[in-house]
């Protein structure tokens, strides 16, 4: 056979290894890229079609910082100063991290008082208050939850900075707990997970359901999965998702582990976390027995009726 | 002649193509982003080992039964020598698949049986013997506590897979040559216990060893590593991140690590760890992926902290929760904690560890040659297991050490343990005194 035949035998060849090869390669390159980005696309479809409400969810991915905290202690001063403000009787517990005060005079809220307004009550009336954000009302107590900020982003759901201030039935704030964060550090700002990225995790861990609507637009905040106790905690800039307006699911900003909530379960725990305050506490054994009763009349408070 | 130097060119185009093609297949690695593993070490466990899927997986008892009269080895490590020896026989059968509403082999139809403390899912039958038979996988969905071992006239040996539970078996067959001369060898071994053979009522028999072995109780060293830079191998490999790790002083003593996600707590004088990572319920996976999986992942930082004489064994597997836990065996019998913290490793499983606790020490020396312990003989046992309501419910009952914490040491008392629905717990013998003396 002529060279010139066997060069066009070997063109054939060659192109037919190159087409098998080019095929085995790119297949190589769909197993080995990550996961992630393939079926992405289909299931984004799959969550437009049963979530409602993500016109909500804003578009653009933020960048924010890790957060170490430490408790801040409440001090004799601090008292000294917040009863000038407002007659009340406040005691210092769990070593300091945490406050109680009763005011002499109830303060009234309007039934129908914004944000703002409610956020004035507690500048006037209790200490760092303009640190505080209002959050929400606990539907059993009435209670108002108030979340300390930072960076003028709420701190979630942390059982070491908020305020949960208790009402009465003529709609007055009667008495409060409070506990505080101080700022110890703070990283460089990393981009963080989309809202939308946020709520679709959820979706994959089957948190939610059909009738499910994103009822809030989503904000950035910082939540911690780890209680301070004594020492400091990072906490994690992290997306609040409302759903149908009473679960709240606090999704991690850059990893996407989230936890849920909701007002009832968190002034409930805040009280047990002021019971278990009266341990560590320098009171007189007069006042102990007072906030036990109190306490547990909270706590009685917190019972939807009809469970026992 | 331009026409022949453009097919030239094409066929060298075409060549290096090839070449290319075939490079980027071997070689091709996607652009992840960069992580930053500038604080990783490739540190591991001190004293730590890595195991294989094979070797964690043993049988509690092995009983020999020659005419109806039951025994087992007293040296108990020749009952690891025959098992081992059995893994590596080649094993072909399981046409017939899994086969239902099965009566247990009667005593004359077997010679050796062996207990395994826990159901070992059949997927595991190809990792833990030698199988080279497509017809396993009509199999892969059943379970094993037992296996028989039937010796015939031809000198083959039928091995039963029995799940007593179900009461379904898997039949194969044992294609070595000289099986059956090695299964009889160890049969006629001389230093043998006598097994007494329980039945209560209708259920799957027991065997407990009739005259208790002179066990002693043992006092060891432990060996703890609590400190930040002995637990720095476990942070890494459970992906705290680094850069914001906090440690902060428990209360009880120890510290906790944490990312503001997972938490690890080293309790010191305890000696134990717990660790929770946040991840959301997953898929239940198939019980032996994950053994595979756990086992993978202890030995990314060589997490099996047993010393010479003791090893940790596959013990229960929770398929709903995706929960493993390995247990401290101590020469072949196993060790059951006061708190079972010190005992056991146990994982839930959700694609990475969601949870994880385990001890953190390892058995030192021994500080002397044991003080001898009062067991009660299983003859007594017997007795009480007659006389006891509710005693129906037990699935086995075993010797096993209970290990009790003394600070700087730890004590093995040998102890009477019982399986039931609630898993293992140790036997509680306070009415076996009463007994004796009524």
């Amino acid at each position: 056979m002529q060279w010139n035949q066997i060069k066009t035998l070997f063109i054939l060849c060659f192109l037919i290894l190159d087409i098998f090869l080019l095929q085995q390669f790119l297949s190589v390159i769909d197993s080995r890229a990550p996961s992630e980005s393939n079926p992405y696309s289909s299931q984004e479809e799959v969550i437009k079609e049963n979530i409602k409400g993500l016109d909500n969810l804003p578009g653009e991915t933020p960048k924010d910082s890790f957060i170490t905290f430490k408790a801040r202690d409440f001090t004799e001063d601090d008292l000294t100063e917040l009863t000038a403000r407002r007659e009340q009787d406040a005691f210092i517990l769990s070593d300091g991290d945490l406050l109680f005060s009763q005011f002499k005079e109830p303060i009234p809220i309007e039934a129908d008082s914004t944000k703002s307004e409610k956020e004035v009550k507690v500048t006037e009336n209790m200490l760092f208050g303009s640190e505080y954000v209002y959050w929400g009302q606990d539907e059993v107590t009435g209670a108002l939850i108030f979340f300390q900020t930072n960076n003028s982003k709420p701190i979630y759901y942390s059982q070491s900075g908020f305020i949960a201030a208790f009402v009465n039935k003529d709609n007055e704030i009667t008495s409060y707990i409070q506990a505080a964060l101080d700022e110890v550090d703070r990283k460089e700002p990393k981009s963080m997970i989309s809202a939308f990225k946020a709520v679709s995790n959820l979706y994959n861990a089957g948190e939610l359901t059909l009738d499910s609507e994103i009822t809030e637009q989503p904000e950035v905040g910082y939540y911690s999965f780890v209680d301070l106790n004594e020492g400091q905690q990072v906490f994690i800039p992290s997306w609040d998702i409302t759903i149908n307006e009473s679960k709240h699911y606090v999704v991690m900003g850059f990893e996407g582990q989230f936890s849920s909530h909701d007002n009832p379960m968190f002034i409930r725990n805040s009280i047990r976390r002021a019971q278990d305050g009266l341990r560590t506490t320098l009171l007189e054994e007069e006042d102990m027995d007072y906030l036990r009763n109190t306490f547990s009349d909270l706590l009685e408070s917190t019972r939807v009726s009809g469970e026992e | 002649m331009k026409r022949e130097f453009l097919k030239t060119v094409a066929l060298s185009i075409l060549i290096a193509a090839s070449l290319l093609l075939t490079l980027g297949i071997w070689n091709y690695q996607p652009n992840y982003d960069e992580l930053d593993n500038s604080n990783y070490t490739n540190e591991t466990l001190r004293g730590g080992k890595e195991e294989t899927k094979k070797s964690i997986v043993e049988p509690s008892k092995v009983i020999i039964n020659s005419n109806g009269s039951y025994s087992g080895f007293n040296d108990k490590t020749r009952q690891d020598e025959l098992y081992r020896k059995m893994q590596d026989w080649s094993l072909i059968g399981f046409e017939e698949g899994i086969k239902t509403d099965q009566e247990l082999p009667d005593s004359d139809e077997y010679m050796v049986e062996l207990i395994f403390p826990l159901e070992v899912p059949a997927s595991a039958i190809r990792d833990l013997f030698t199988v080279e038979d497509h017809n396993i996988e009509q199999v892969q969905r059943g379970s094993f506590d037992r296996i028989f071992l039937r010796l015939n006239e031809d000198d083959t040996i039928n091995m039963t897979f029995f799940n007593t539970e179900a009461m379904m078996s898997m039949e194969s067959t044992v294609q070595n040559a000289n099986a059956a001369n090695l299964v009889e060898k160890y049969a006629e071994i001389d230093d043998q216990i006598d097994y007494i053979r329980y039945e209560a009522g209708a259920d799957t028999p027991i065997y407990l060893p009739r005259e208790s072995r002179e066990l002693k109780e043992l006092t060891f060293s432990a060996d703890a590593f609590t400190t930040t830079a002995e637990l720095d191998p476990l942070l890494n490999s459970l992906l705290l991140n680094r850069e914001v790790l906090k440690s902060n002083r428990m209360e009880g003593g120890g510290r906790s690590y944490s990312d503001g996600i997972r938490e690890l707590r080293a309790h010191e004088s305890e000696k134990y760890m717990e660790y929770i990572n946040p991840l959301p319920e997953n898929r239940r996976i198939d019980n032996w992926e994950l053994v595979n999986q756990t086992v993978n992942f202890l030995n990314t930082h060589k997490g099996w902290t047993n010393s010479s004489q003791d090893e940790y064994q596959l013990y229960e597997l929770n398929a709903q929760q995706n929960e493993v836990t390995y247990r401290l065996v101590y020469k072949e019998y196993p060790v059951f904690g006061e708190m079972d913290q010190l005992a056991t490793i146990n994982i839930v499983w959700r694609n990475q560890p969601y949870k994880y606790n385990r001890p953190l020490f390892q058995l030192g020396d021994s500080f002397d040659y044991g003080s001898p312990s009062n067991l009660p003989m299983g003859t007594d046992i017997v007795n009480f297991l007659d006389n006891t309501k509710g005693s129906s419910g037990i699935k086995d009952i075993m010797i096993g050490y209970k290990l009790v914490d003394e600070g700087i040491s730890v004590r093995l008392e040998p102890t009477w343990f019982k399986k039931d629905g609630g898993g293992w717990s140790e036997l509680d013998l306070s009415e076996l005194s009463g007994l004796e003396e009524g």
